[in-house]
């Protein structure tokens, strides 16, 4: 007898006893005919169950998100096709990026789908730390690895010892408050330490200086006729490459482009000029390009002024009476060329910089003729350097002297936006945090030799780098409980072993991130982080295009491990675990962000990260409280478009309204003067002598003026002869995605580079002169380290230097990053090789024309 | 073999799927207990296999056993054995792949999807196994009913999933544990696995779809 086959789910559906839930496992129990059979056929299904309707459409759908591969942020769509995200694309509703996108977007697919992900709490089985010990970790439940967390925090309190918690901040969303912020000081610490200074808090530097604005700009290309880029590449890397990339081919048409860098990068190999400098020579080059556009009378006077006879006196070597020029929007041209530009004659930078007299002389007065839409693109090089305050504030004043500053086709700030802080904490706060709180703080910013003066106040900006220091010397304190997220200060700060070192002597140590990484290796304890780009909720703010966005990160997909989010799903419950203790400040406080259209606070995890999502936003998508830019009905048409745009840029409002000393764009840096002069009577010294403790060359009055500072390079010269040339590889993600295919397949798209290598690149002339031939494996070797990759001779590095992407060297990442797992990286890490200097005006990491190096045959 | 004996035939190997579905999850107490439960299947099934039941009953420690579990299956730095068949059907060693979709199509199709409180990838080796047990168990289901159609339908079902998933990467997967399997449990799971998995996809036509044939003709 043969029966129809019944329908397969309604088949299923009768195996179901009654009370299984759907969503948890399948009971299933045979109907039995022979007892035997039939009691040995009962059985549970853990990791099946019935089906229920697709939640996403088999045809495909695009959804809103944010990539953070780089600072960009462009606001992206995924391609969701059952669930899975299979591409994306520019998110066609923002002003600032459109539909463009470039290459990096692209592989955050894999690095979602990468089989190495953490994908469940885990504690370290191992005690020994250090950078040879496998740390054995094993699989925990997220109550146990959570309430690990809470005793240790609930040990520092009843001691006392708040101050002894420190919380590590890499890449963050907007929500960063939640875990940065508000945890830290309700726990009762000083010791949020963000990434800041390892990124490029150099480059405010001359900008805040000179205009007020603590900021990275953008760059109004599409209107402009001259675009001179400073250690920048837009095509590549810095900030809104997809919207550059995306104009590139008019401005190419529409503009003279000029890149000063000592590697022909892919923004020089398309540019009109290339000027290979000498590294750490930017602000020769800027005082010489100052002076010459003095002396030709090219500067824009309608934003400078003019001299009261109208008739031009710069002339080389002549001093200028102050009283003869009358200015506008600045302040202190004559100053800045009586003390610095004077003498600084192209012949003079030709020999520092390298570069023909002729050059130098061209490219200034190009640039000055496309005054005011001349704009120089100050990017991390002349600014991440030992000294680098100077060359940010000189390459910058370049923009002041044109009047390309907040002007069409100039360098801007970013345009106002209508987001909103979290709730208050003040309240939240007891008497043992305010104690807690009241410490120094671990990176000893503020200190004589750190003024790091963000913002014109001492010690207001992060040390990143130095926090290591800090741990390793105890100094101000120990540090007993630290927590680090979507960070790997092991892989990406300066002499990495000193962070192996202060990582192994914290006792207890928390990573939470999508990938375990070289900082995960000395932890105790490891979260799993969602995917910042499709599996979680969050905002972040970018600009270019004359517009600001405000673009979601919204989870498309559903979760596939057992992952929470870091920034605010996790200090969540880490509060309730707190608040079982005995400790509720915490969970009070997150209760009080309530959703802006119940009024509801949340009760779970979820729902406070939601919440506190549509907090922040508020004013953007509910029309009765909206302040500008684009308008919504309600969150529901927000989400779904996914982003917010300002309205236009207004042009020159700021010209004479500056929030500098004088209100006005400074050549003398008034506001430099007040912030140094700050520093020095906080320690009870002179300006002067901060600037040696700190290792300028400046002294008097040249301390405020943008000015040239000689490179300060670690090594002898007859021991190391090249120049390491630091970049940033197109790929990058910011060092998040070589463990990805893509990644090792397509690094060729890096002028030089090879697929599947890591290569130094050398100039031929070099190549000769020490023995190396493409495909050597080599050593580099600097004063504090050294790496191994492959040598590759190429012309588009300058003779002198070895240039060499920063992004490989994981020796523990995963199966492709790294070569043989735990042991040998593949390729080497560039931060292995460069020492821990800084720019200690801004607190900045020094990655570039600090480190000298000899290559070795292995 | 009659159809008593061929409801305890399959009834062997449902148990299998399942007791080898446990051993790849997380290890807990109980191991010896389902130890000596796979080794009266495997006697039936698989008679190679048993020898290798000793050796993993020996030294018998959850620590290490957990270290060696994680280090294998979990990470959180290189997978030493992915349990993703994505990995070794598909070149760009990425999970939820082409092959994955398919297989949580597989699932669709017999009216089960991946419990939402499993939080794993479809083709994780635990569901796959584990769906095996399940079709088998409808198998059984269907030959009790006397519903040869479905009975037969389900070997299908099975076969192909053996063809096209699991069976199709159990040997590169085996190897990965065996090569870097620190404690005797996991060396000597991966070869019972393989060996299990590799005659099952050959029995099913040989043994299961020709018996149950042979029943219907004497009928």
């Amino acid at each position: 007898m043969m029966k129809k086959p019944e329908n397969r789910n309604e088949a299923a559906a009768s195996e179901l006893k009654s009370g299984v839930s759907r969503r948890s496992f399948l009971k299933l129990a045979g109907v039995g005919t022979g007892a035997t059979i039939g009691a040995m056929s009962a059985f549970k299904l853990r990791s099946l169950a019935l089906a229920e309707n697709p939640k996403s459409a088999a045809m495909g759908e695009w959804l809103p998100t944010t990539c953070q591969g780089c600072t960009s942020w462009c606001s992206k769509q995924a391609y969701v096709v059952n669930g899975r995200a299979i591409k994306v694309r520019g998110n066609p509703n923002s002003k600032v990026n459109g539909v463009a996108s470039c290459v990096r977007a692209h592989l955050g697919v894999p690095q979602m789908y990468d089989p190495d992900r953490v994908k469940t709490p885990m504690k370290r089985t191992n005690p020994n730390k250090g950078r040879n010990e496998d740390p054995q970790f094993v699989p925990i439940s997220w109550d146990e690895a959570l309430e690990t967390i809470a005793d240790k925090i609930m040990e520092l309190r009843d001691n006392g010892e708040t101050h002894k918690y420190m919380l590590m901040r890499g890449r963050y969303t907007y929500m960063r408050d939640i875990i940065y912020d508000r945890m830290t000081k309700i726990i009762g610490s000083p010791n949020n330490i963000s990434h800041s200074a390892i990124c490029a808090e150099a480059e405010k530097f001359g900008p805040y200086y000179t205009e007020g604005e603590w900021t990275y700009r953008q760059y109004d290309v599409v209107n402009a006729n001259y675009v001179l880029m400073w250690g920048a590449d837009p095509l590549s890397a810095n900030r809104q490459v997809s919207y550059y990339n995306s104009v590139w081919g008019d401005v190419l048409e529409n503009a003279k482009t000029a890149v000063v860098d000592p590697r022909l990068s892919a923004s020089a190999a398309k540019s009109d000029e290339w000027l290979p400098i000498k590294p750490g020579q930017d602000g020769a080059l800027a005082v010489a390009m100052a002076h010459v556009i003095l002396t030709e009378g090219l500067w824009y006077k309608p934003f400078v002024g003019d001299f009261v006879d109208g008739v031009n006196q710069f002339a080389p070597g002549k001093t200028v009476r102050e009283e003869d020029f009358e200015e506008i929007h600045t302040s202190g041209l004559v100053k800045w060329w009586n003390l610095e530009l004077k003498d600084k004659t192209p012949e003079w930078a030709a020999e520092l910089t390298g570069l023909p007299v002729e050059q130098i002389r061209r490219v200034a007065i190009d640039y000055g003729k496309a005054a005011p839409h001349a704009i120089c693109w100050v990017g991390g090089g002349p600014a991440m350097q030992p000294r680098g305050a100077y060359g940010s504030m000189a390459t910058h004043a370049l923009n002041g002297l044109v009047g390309s500053v907040d002007n069409v086709g100039g360098t801007l700030k970013a345009n106002k936006v209508y987001t909103q802080s979290f709730p208050g904490y003040e309240d939240y706060l007891d008497e043992i945090a305010k104690e807690g709180k009241s410490h120094k703080k671990i990176d000893q910013r503020g200190t004589k030799a750190f003024p790091s003066l963000k913002k014109g106040k001492s010690g207001k900006g992060v040390v990143t780098n130095n926090a290591a220091d800090g741990i390793i010397n105890e100094d101000p304190n120990e540090i007993k409980v630290a927590i680090g997220y979507m960070n790997n200060f092991a892989f990406s700060a300066p002499q990495t072993e000193r962070w192996y070192r202060a990582l192994s002597k914290i006792p207890f140590v928390v990573h939470l991130t999508t990938n375990a990484s070289e900082f995960t290796w000395f932890a105790d304890i490891v979260l799993p982080a969602t995917h910042h780009m499709f599996e979680k909720y969050g905002y972040v703010k970018s600009f270019a295009n004359g517009y600001r966005q405000v673009t979601l990160l919204t989870p498309v997909v559903d979760r596939i491990w057992d992952t929470y989010t870091d920034e605010t799903e996790i200090p969540w419950m880490l509060a309730e675990k707190l608040a079982e203790r005995g400790f509720d400040n915490l969970l009070r406080h997150y209760q009080s962000y309530k959703d802006p259209e119940t009024g509801q606070a949340p009760a779970n995890a979820q729902e406070f990260a939601l919440y506190a999502l549509k907090h922040a936003t508020h004013k953007l998508w509910d029309p009765a409280v909206h302040e500008g830019g684009d308008k919504f009905n309600g969150w529901e048409e927000f989400l779904a478009t996914g982003v917010w745009n300002s309205d236009p840029y207004p042009f020159k409002k700021r010209w004479g309204a500056m929030k500098t000393e004088t209100g006005l764009f400074e050549f003398y840096s008034e506001t430099l003067k007040h912030a140094l002069e700050g520093h020095a009577e906080k320690h009870e010294t002179t300006v002067d002598d901060i600037l040696k403790t700190c290792n300028y060359q400046a002294r008097g009055e040249m301390a405020f003026i943008p000015h040239y500072e000689e490179p300060a390079l670690a090594g002898d010269e007859g021991e190391y002869p090249l120049v390491l040339v630091d970049y940033k590889s197109k790929l990058n993600r910011e060092g998040r995605s070589a463990n990805t295919s893509w990644y090792q397949e397509l690094r060729d798209v890096d002028p030089g580079c090879e697929a599947w290598e890591d290569v130094a690149q050398f100039n031929p002339i070099d190549g000769k002169k020490f023995g190396i031939q493409s495909g050597d494996k080599i050593k580099l070797v600097s004063v504090t380290g050294k790496l191994e990759c492959t040598a590759k001779l190429w012309e588009g590095v300058r003779p002198g230097t070895v240039a060499k992407a920063y992004g490989q060297g994981h020796w523990a990442y995963g199966r492709i990053a790294a070569e043989k797992f735990g042991k040998k990286p593949r390729g080497g890490n560039n931060n292995d090789i460069i020492p821990a200097d800084y720019d200690r005006l801004s607190g900045s990491s020094a990655f570039y024309a600090n480190a000298r190096v000899r290559v070795e045959k292995i | 073999m009659n159809i008593e004996h061929l409801l305890q035939y399959e009834n062997s190997r449902q148990v299998a799927y399942q007791l080898l579905a446990t051993f790849y999850s997380l290890p807990e107490n109980g191991i010896i207990k389902k130890l000596t439960k796979l080794e009266k299947v495997l006697e039936r099934l698989a008679p190679r296999g048993v020898e290798n039941i000793a050796p993993m009953k020996s030294n018998l420690r959850i620590e290490p056993l957990e270290v060696d579990y994680a280090a294998l299956f979990v990470g959180p730095f290189k997978l030493l054995a992915p349990p993703y068949g994505s990995i070794y059907l598909e070149s760009n060693q990425r999970i939820m792949g082409d092959s994955t979709i398919d297989a949580s199509n597989r699932y669709r199709e017999s009216g089960l999807q991946v419990a939402s409180n499993f939080k794993e990838a479809p083709d994780h080796i635990v569901i796959e196994l584990e769906f095996m047990s399940f079709l088998i168990f409808k198998e059984i289901e269907a030959l009790k009913k006397n519903d040869i159609e479905e009975a037969l339908a389900c070997l299908g079902t099975q076969n192909n999933f053996l063809r096209d998933h699991l069976g199709a990467w159990v040997s590169k997967f085996t190897k990965n544990v065996k090569e870097n399997a620190q404690t005797s449990f996991y060396r000597n799971l991966a070869s019972v696995t393989k060996l299990f998995v590799k005659n099952d996809y050959t029995n099913i036509t040989d043994v299961s779809v020709a018996t149950l044939r042979s029943l219907v003709v004497v009928a």
